[in-house]
């Protein structure tokens, strides 16, 4: 590891925190459900990795450090008890029905259903559409295979569209179904 | 070859995430809380412990000099220097234009992804529809699933996107290629930013997670007039540009308005973009192209 001036070291992280922390706030409010709660958790994680910066290479990826922290110190506050969200009694009214353009009013209901999510589907959601990570990536952080990351995706948006409505969640157009044209004449579905 | 889907649910959920992350209430002082949550649980190397005391402001005028260097003098520079910090990360990019020459008005919403460093790049209607992609000097436009076919000049197969080169002018003059590609790409937008005369600083500015200084510019020239506002951060980036793109232009039938809001934010994000399958590529139909194929048309209507 190249070794760095303490002076540089602050500087870095005090650029990294300037440019990067209000996106990761927003994964956080997207991960918790609230503002307050978002901005305790990356403050949390921001002194854990303002703790652990001088051991960092200097090709680290920073982000990718913050972000594994999000997700795991979450998954912590939520094991323990503490920061435990309150169930969602009754799911919201459909957003696209009862707030037409109101950006705002979608927002919250939005971000009400991802509360209305389990933790994992959410996390997947997030990291997924969010984040933009490749699903190997999400798999890494939540610790689980890709196959289990594509189910928590298909299942998070099934839910959010029965929550939120298929005019803000649309079904998928449906397969390409060239390749069926192509299927040998006589060769049954159950391969018999 | 099949034709191409229309956007899925996923573009959707991803929509929403973003606005469902968007617009948050003022938040504390993250670095000042950093530093003080640290130092409470004596976790700071001894020496950094020390810069904690001189304050907020200090670390930010080191994190600003690391970052920006030493401020230009004139508004003119101040702006360009911003246009040429921002086109040195990736971001995200929201992009609102407005369109009118008298006989009709069109307007829509963009949302995308650039990163200047790779040269790539990615627009698509806020609510899904055709995406445009940018690859090095290529520009690929996606052809709306209901307009997939044979094109004049493309090479007897249906074809879902569409390549040009970026750097094919559209003949008529500078400033158009402004208010044309403004609109269309961000990258293109700064770099004239960054050429603007007549720059003057209007005042405060302020945006989510973000104050900084509005500056207003102007561009002419015999037949375009463009004016603007472009608002800079404290981090030295733009964050929002807005333009009136003014032409009397008849003789080549772009006299109109063009009004647009780019908004710049997400600096550093994840931007992965690549060209689309070459199979499905074909290049833009010339205008001459374009031209015979209307006629050939409008003589079979006739019978």
């Amino acid at each position: 590891m190249r070794r760095r001036s303490t002076e540089g070291l602050d500087a870095e992280f005090s650029a990294f925190v300037h440019r990067r922390a209000r996106h990761h706030l927003r994964t956080a409010v997207l991960l918790t459900g609230d503002w307050h709660t978002a901005e305790d958790l990356v403050q949390t994680c921001l002194v854990k990795l303002y703790r652990a910066w001088p051991r960092l290479d200097t090709g680290a990826d920073p982000d990718a450090y913050l972000r594994r922290m999000l997700i795991n110190t979450r998954r912590s506050w939520w094991r323990v008890g503490w920061r435990r969200e309150a169930p969602v009694a009754s799911v919201p009214d459909r957003a696209g029905e009862a707030d037409g353009q109101d950006r705002h009013a979608v927002a919250e209901a939005v971000r009400q259903a991802l509360g209305a999510l389990p933790a994992r589907q959410r996390a997947a959601l997030v990291l997924r559409f969010f984040e933009d990570l490749p699903e190997a990536q999400v798999a890494d952080l939540l610790g689980c295979s890709v196959g289990t990351v594509k189910t928590h995706t298909h299942r998070g948006i099934r839910r959010l569209r029965e929550v939120l409505g298929d005019e803000l969640v649309p079904e998928d157009p449906g397969p390409d179904l060239d390749h069926l044209v192509n299927v040998p004449p006589g060769r049954r579905r159950d391969g018999g | 070859m099949s034709q191409h889907p229309g956007p899925g649910p996923e573009h959707a959920v991803r929509a929403l995430l973003e606005a469902a992350s968007d617009h948050g209430p003022p938040t504390t002082d993250l670095l000042h809380e950093v530093r003080r949550r640290a130092r409470r649980r004596r976790a700071l190397v001894p020496s950094l412990a020390g810069l904690a005391i001189v304050g907020v402001l200090a670390v930010a005028a080191v994190a600003a000099s690391t970052v920006t260097g030493t401020p230009p003098a004139s508004a003119r520079e101040r702006v360009a220097a911003a246009a040429t910090r921002t086109a040195q990360d990736s971001y995200r990019i929201r992009l609102v234009s407005r369109k009118s020459n008298g006989s009709s008005t069109s307007a829509g919403t963009a949302v995308g992804v650039f990163d200047p460093t790779r040269r790539t790049g990615r627009l698509q209607g806020e609510d899904g529809g055709p995406e445009v992609r940018y690859v090095g000097n290529v520009v690929y436009r996606q052809i709306p699933a209901s307009q997939v076919d044979r094109l004049p000049g493309a090479p007897g197969r249906a074809c879902s996107w569409l390549a040009s080169d970026q750097r094919d002018p559209e003949g008529i003059s500078e400033l158009a290629e402004f208010g044309g590609r403004a609109l269309q790409n961000p990258q293109q937008a700064l770099e004239w930013v960054r050429s603007a005369g007549d720059v003057r600083e209007q005042g405060r500015a302020a945006g989510d997670g973000w104050v900084g200084v509005r500056y207003g510019f102007g561009l002419t020239d015999r037949l375009w007039r463009v004016t603007g506002t472009v608002d800079v951060d404290t981090d030295g980036r733009v964050r929002r540009l807005e333009l009136t793109s003014r032409s009397s232009d008849r003789a080549n039938g772009l006299a109109g308005t063009v009004h647009g809001v780019l908004e710049f934010r997400d600096f550093g994000v994840q931007a992965r973009v690549t060209a689309p399958p070459a199979e499905q590529v074909c290049p833009m139909p010339t205008p001459e192209e374009i031209r015979r194929e209307r006629d050939r048309i409008r003589k079979a209507t006739r019978g």
